[in-house]
C-alpha cells in the first residue's frame, strides 16, 4: 500500500470532516418509513365499562397495578385555594346531590391525547359511553369561590394534575362539567377512575381528571399540570382549550398490511370533533371520486335501536335530546362499502366534517385542531 | 380486547428516544497506545442491536413496549472508525456510522436509516513506559438527522455537539501475551432548540471504557470489553413526551476476539450485553469488523 503522506491526509481528514458536519445543516438526510397498524374487534357505539380501550392508565405514568384503588366510602374530595381549604364533599354527600335532582346523564367520548401520535389507524386510545354524575357547578353552589379565581387546578390520587378555566363552570353554550361516578349505568369502576372522576365533554382525556381528589381554585393564569408544562410543555392548546381535534380513524384496516377478500368489503371507522358534531363522513377508493359514508351516531332512533333495553332507558334520562343528534364531543361510528374492487393494492382516503363547518383535508392537518385525511393502503386478496 | 394505553405510546416514544444509548456501543476500542508516526489503522463494522426489554428510572426492567404490549427494537448499523499517526505521539481519530434503526410493536412499525454523528478527536501520549498514558478529547457533532422525529419514531441521535476529555492507561505484560487498558472522561454535552420551541439541555456523562486482552496464539486474540456511561443528570421517568432523554447510565460487558490474517487486516467479533442500566434499553448488541493496520 501506498505511503501515507502527512499533508495528503490532513487535507483528505479536513475536506471529509468539514462534509460530514456540512450535514448537520442540510435536513432530510435520514430515511423514514413508518407503517402505522390498525386495531381490529367490533365497535359498538357505546363502548362497555370493562372494555380494554377505555384507557385505564394514569396520565402520572404510575403502573397498572399501582392505579388508586378508592372504596366510594373512603373518596373525599377537598376543595382549596392554596393552603386554604374553602371545603370537601364525600361520595355519600354527591349522590345525596344527586338524588335531590342534581344528577344528570350525557354521552362522551373519551380521546386520549397520545393517540393523535398513532397515525389515522390506531382506534384503542378513544372509547364512548354515557357518564352519569353530578355538575361540579351544583357541588361549588356552597363554596365561597374567591373572587380572583380564573383557573380550577385538578389533582388525581395518582399524582396526575391539570386544570380547567373557571369560566367553563358557567358557560351555557356547553354541557356542564361533571363529578361522575357512573358510566353506562355502572359504577365507575377503578381503572375507568372510580369513584369520582371529572368529566368535561369538549375536552381531551387529560383534563377528565380520574380519581379525583381535590380542586384548588387560584388566581394564576399560568399554564399548570402534568401534560401541560411537563408532557406536552410549549404547547398553548394543552393548556387552553384543551379541545378534542377533528379526527378520524378507521378500525377494519388491522395489520400492518391488511388483506380484505374482495370483490366488495366494508370498512368502518369513528370520527369525533371537539366542540362540535361530525356531520359528514366522505371517502373514496384510489383517489377516485368521494362517496358518503354511512353514519351511526347522526340518529338518535338508530343509536337507541343499537342499545341494549338498559342503555335505552339510560339514554332517555340523557341530557343531550333526541333533536340534538348528532351530538358535538360524541363520535359517529362510519361505514364505507367498496364494491367491485380488483385483486391487488388499494387505498383508502377517508376524511370527516363538523358542525363547525371544518373539514379533514388530504395534504395538510394539524392534529391538535384538525387532524390530516386517513389514507390507509390494503390489499385484495385474488 | 387488549389494553393498548397511553402509557404504551409514552414508553414507545422514550424507548425510541433512548436508541441513542445504543450508539456509544462502537465497535472501535482506542485503547490508550497512540499510532506510531503516520501509522495508520482503520475499521469497519457491521453491529446489529436488539432489545425487548428496556431500564426505566429505578433501573428495573420491564418489557418492550409495555406491560401490555410487546415490541422490539432493532439497530443494524455499518461503523467507520480511523485513526492516524500525525505525529510521533498524537494520534488523530474519527468515526462515524451509518444505521438503521426499527421499532416495531402492535402499534405501528418505525424504520429510519441515515448518518448519525461524526466524532473527530485526537490522542496524546503522556508516558510511555512502564505503562501508556495518554489523554485524549473529541468532539461529536450530530449531522443532519431530525432530532425530534414524530413520536414513535426513532432518532439517529440526540442533536447537540458534545465534547469529551478523558485520560487512558494500558499496560502491555509483554512477552507474556496479556494487556490491559481503561479510559475514563469527561462528555461536555450541549443543548439545542426542540421542535417545540423549548431548550433541551443534555446532562454530562462521565464514559467509561475497560478492557483486557489475552493471546492464546499468535494470531488471536481474545478480549473482554466493558463499556460504561454514568449520566450525572437524576435518573427520569422515560415516559415523557417528546423529550430526548436528557441523562442514562449504562453498563455493557461481553468477548470479543480478534484474528489476525495476512495483509495486516484482523477481522472480530465482539458480542456485548447490557447488565444494568437506567433510562435505556436492554440490548444485546453482536458486531463483526474487518480492520487494517499500516505501520510505516
Amino acid at each position: 500500500m501506498t505511503r501515507f503522506n502527512r499533508r495528503e491526509f490532513l487535507k483528505t481528514l479536513a475536506t471529509g470532516s468539514a462534509a460530514l458536519l456540512a450535514l448537520r445543516f442540510t435536513s432530510g438526510c435520514e430515511f423514514v418509513d413508518v407503517e402505522t397498524f390498525g386495531t381490529a374487534g367490533a365497535t359498538p357505539f357505546v363502548t362497555p365499562q370493562d372494555d380494554g380501550v377505555w384507557f385505564w392508565q394514569s396520565g402520572n405514568s404510575i403502573a397498572k397495578e399501582d392505579a388508586p384503588d378508592i372504596a366510594a366510602d373512603d373518596w373525599r374530595l377537598t376543595i382549596t385555594t392554596g393552603d386554604q381549604e374553602l371545603g370537601a364533599l364525600t361520595y355519600q354527600q354527591l349522590r345525596e346531590l344527586g338524588a335531590e335532582g342534581e344528577e344528570l346523564t350525557y354521552f362522551k367520548t373519551l380521546r386520549c391525547v397520545f393517540s393523535l401520535n398513532l397515525g389515522p389507524l390506531l382506534t384503542s386510545l378513544i372509547a364512548n359511553g354515557l357518564f352519569t354524575g353530578v355538575p361540579l357547578a351544583a357541588v361549588l353552589d356552597a363554596i365561597a369561590i374567591p373572587q380572583d379565581a380564573v383557573k380550577i387546578r385538578t389533582f388525581g390520587a395518582d399524582g396526575f394534575t391539570s386544570n380547567i378555566p373557571l369560566e367553563r363552570l358557567t358557560s351555557e353554550d356547553q354541557l356542564p362539567v361533571m363529578l361522575a361516578y357512573e358510566l353506562n349505568g355502572e359504577p365507575l369502576s377503578r381503572l375507568r377512575g372510580g369513584p369520582v372522576r371529572l368529566i368535561i365533554p369538549e375536552m381531551w382525556g387529560y383534563k377528565n381528571m380520574k380519581w379525583l381528589e381535590r380542586l384548588d381554585f387560584t388566581a394564576s393564569d399560568e399554564a399548570f399540570g402534568v401534560y401541560e408544562t411537563v408532557r406536552f410543555r410549549g404547547v398553548e392548546s394543552i393548556d387552553a382549550p384543551g379541545k378534542m381535534a377533528l379526527a378520524n380513524h378507521t378500525i377494519t384496516l388491522a395489520g400492518r398490511s391488511a388483506t380484505l377478500e374482495g370483490p366488495d368489503v366494508t370498512i368502518v371507522g369513528v370520527a369525533v370533533s371537539g366542540d362540535a358534531a361530525i356531520t359528514e363522513v366522505r371517502f373514496s377508493v384510489d383517489d377516485g371520486p368521494e362517496e358518503q359514508a354511512d353514519l351511526l351516531g347522526d340518529d338518535a332512533d338508530e343509536v337507541r335501536q343499537s342499545l341494549s333495553p338498559a342503555l335505552q332507558t339510560l339514554m332517555a334520562d340523557a341530557a343531550q335530546s333526541d333533536d340534538e343528534w348528532p351530538l358535538p364531543n360524541v363520535w359517529v361510528r362510519w361505514s364505507a362499502t367498496l364494491e367491485g374492487l380488483s385483486p391487488g393494492s388499494h387505498t383508502l382516503t377517508v376524511r370527516a366534517f363538523d358542525s363547525q363547518g371544518r373539514a379533514q383535508q388530504l395534504d395538510t392537518g394539524d392534529p391538535l385542531t384538525v387532524a390530516q385525511a386517513v389514507r390507509v393502503p390494503f390489499e385484495i386478496s385474488g | 380486547m387488549r389494553d393498548i394505553t397511553p402509557r404504551i405510546v409514552i414508553r414507545t416514544i422514550a424507548m425510541s428516544l433512548a436508541l441513542l444509548l445504543l450508539m456509544p456501543a462502537s465497535p472501535a476500542v482506542a485503547g490508550a497506545w497512540t499510532q506510531p508516526d503516520r501509522g495508520f489503522y482503520a475499521k469497519l463494522s457491521l453491529g446489529h442491536a436488539r432489545a425487548d426489554q428496556q431500564y426505566k428510572e429505578t433501573g428495573e426492567t420491564f418489557q418492550l413496549l409495555s406491560d401490555d404490549v410487546a415490541g422490539t427494537f432493532a439497530s443494524t448499523a455499518a461503523f467507520g472508525y480511523a485513526e492516524y499517526g500525525i505525529l510521533p505521539r498524537l494520534t488523530l481519530y474519527g468515526s462515524a456510522a451509518f444505521q438503521s434503526l426499527t421499532l416495531e410493536s402492535d402499534l405501528q412499525r418505525a424504520r429510519v436509516s441515515g448518518l448519525g454523528d461524526v466524532w473527530l478527536g485526537a490522542r496524546a501520549s503522556i508516558i510511555e513506559a512502564p505503562v501508556v498514558l495518554s489523554a485524549y478529547a473529541a468532539t461529536k457533532s450530530p449531522t443532519g438527522y431530525t432530532a425530534d422525529p414524530d413520536p414513535m419514531v426513532p432518532t439517529l441521535g440526540n442533536g447537540v455537539r458534545e465534547h469529551e476529555l478523558g485520560l487512558s492507561v494500558g499496560a502491555s505484560l509483554w512477552p507474556r501475551p496479556f494487556y490491559a487498558s481503561m479510559s475514563v472522561g469527561y462528555r461536555l454535552r450541549g443543548d439545542r432548540q426542540a421542535a417545540g420551541g423549548e431548550r433541551v439541555t443534555m446532562y454530562d456523562e462521565i464514559p467509561i471504557m475497560a478492557e483486557v486482552g489475552w493471546a492464546p496464539h499468535d494470531a488471536v486474540w481474545i478480549r473482554g470489553v466493558a463499556q460504561s456511561v454514568i449520566g450525572l443528570g437524576p435518573p427520569e421517568a422515560l415516559d415523557i413526551f417528546n423529550l430526548t432523554p436528557l441523562t442514562q447510565s449504562y453498563l455493557k460487558v461481553g468477548p470479543s476476539v480478534i484474528a489476525s490474517i495476512p495483509g495486516d487486516v484482523q477481522l472480530s467479533l465482539d458480542v456485548m450485553l447490557t447488565p444494568w442500566g437506567v433510562n435505556t434499553v436492554q440490548s444485546t448488541d453482536l458486531i463483526v469488523g474487518v480492520a487494517y493496520e499500516f505501520a510505516p
